[in-house]
């Protein structure tokens, strides 16, 4: 990943050009990405696609359309950016706000924020693994044994937390409907 | 997931492809609501195109194993390969279903 990160206070964020600005500020000034939102300076970087972003600009943020395409999900191994953010009214932060710390000191993190619409209809798993061998985080040879571990713990956590499906007992087609 | 099926001799084959994981449940229900008319005394579930399988995808095997014991059909798997391959013996389908190469 090339080097040379922003200072804190200045950011450069990359932003799906069908996002409107009023929501874009709304996400920024919830606190969701950035604790004290009021003491960051944002500039966006808009683009159509992840493509037409410079490959070798980093980008504090992204911000994903809502209902995330492929497309925009292949932003993942695209872009020198270490977190994503789907711009929906649909998502919680939580206490998953700030998602980036204002004290950061973790290195080598990703992070993927999606809606549950989205998550469930995107190949979450194999692009944020694909992403962390393209990042040289994990190793090739155990890529596809990582890639079946994150994809049961992402499809239990969407199945199971978001969706609140309760499959104990006897399974059946219904129970997906 | 994808499919394509083919009915003949009292054999159905459903040729898989792609991804099979949680998010195709409602491609898998309508497959076998596609097939049963066929009454077919044995399906053969052709994998060799499917890439990847979650428990989820191994659950709706099952699923299709219990719908074949209803209409007394045969479910049979073939032609798992790789990552497809391991899911299946790591969770002991060869004691679950016909597995055919």
């Amino acid at each position: 990943m090339a080097a040379g990160k922003e200072s804190r206070m200045n950011h450069t964020i990359a932003v799906a050009q069908s996002l409107v600005q009023d929501d874009i500020d709304a996400l920024l000034a919830s606190g969701a990405i950035w604790e004290f939102p009021n003491n960051i300076s944002v500039k966006n970087a808009v683009a159509q696609t992840p493509e037409d972003f410079s490959h070798g600009s980093y980008f504090s943020a992204c911000l994903l359309p809502t209902d995330t395409s492929r497309e925009w999900l292949g932003g993942l191994t695209r872009l020198n950016c270490e977190t994503f953010v789907e711009c929906s009214s649909e998502i919680d932060f939580a206490d998953l706000a700030p998602l980036i710390p204002t004290h950061d000191k973790s290195k080598n993190t990703l992070s993927v924020c999606l809606s549950t619409r989205s998550a469930y209809y995107l190949p979450v798993a194999r692009k944020f693994v694909t992403a962390l061998r393209h990042r040289g985080l994990i190793d090739e040879k155990i890529a596809a044994t990582v890639e079946m571990a994150v994809q049961e713990a992402f499809a239990n956590s969407l199945i199971h937390g978001n969706l609140e499906l309760d499959t104990s007992g006897h399974l059946s087609m219904d129970s997906f409907t | 997931m994808n499919y394509k099926t083919e009915s003949e001799n009292g054999t159905t084959t459903v040729q898989l492809s792609g991804r099979f994981t949680f998010g195709d449940h409602s491609s898998f229900r309508k497959l076998i609501e596609e097939i049963r008319p066929y009454g077919s005394k044995t399906c053969v579930l052709d994998v060799a195109g499917v890439e990847f399988i979650d428990s989820a995808g191994l659950g709706m095997l099952l699923l299709a194993r219990d719908e074949g014991e209803r209409t007394n059909t045969a479910v049979v798997i073939r032609g798992a390969r790789g990552q497809v391959k391991r899911m299946l013996e790591v969770a002991r389908f060869d004691t679950l279903f016909k597995l055919e190469d």
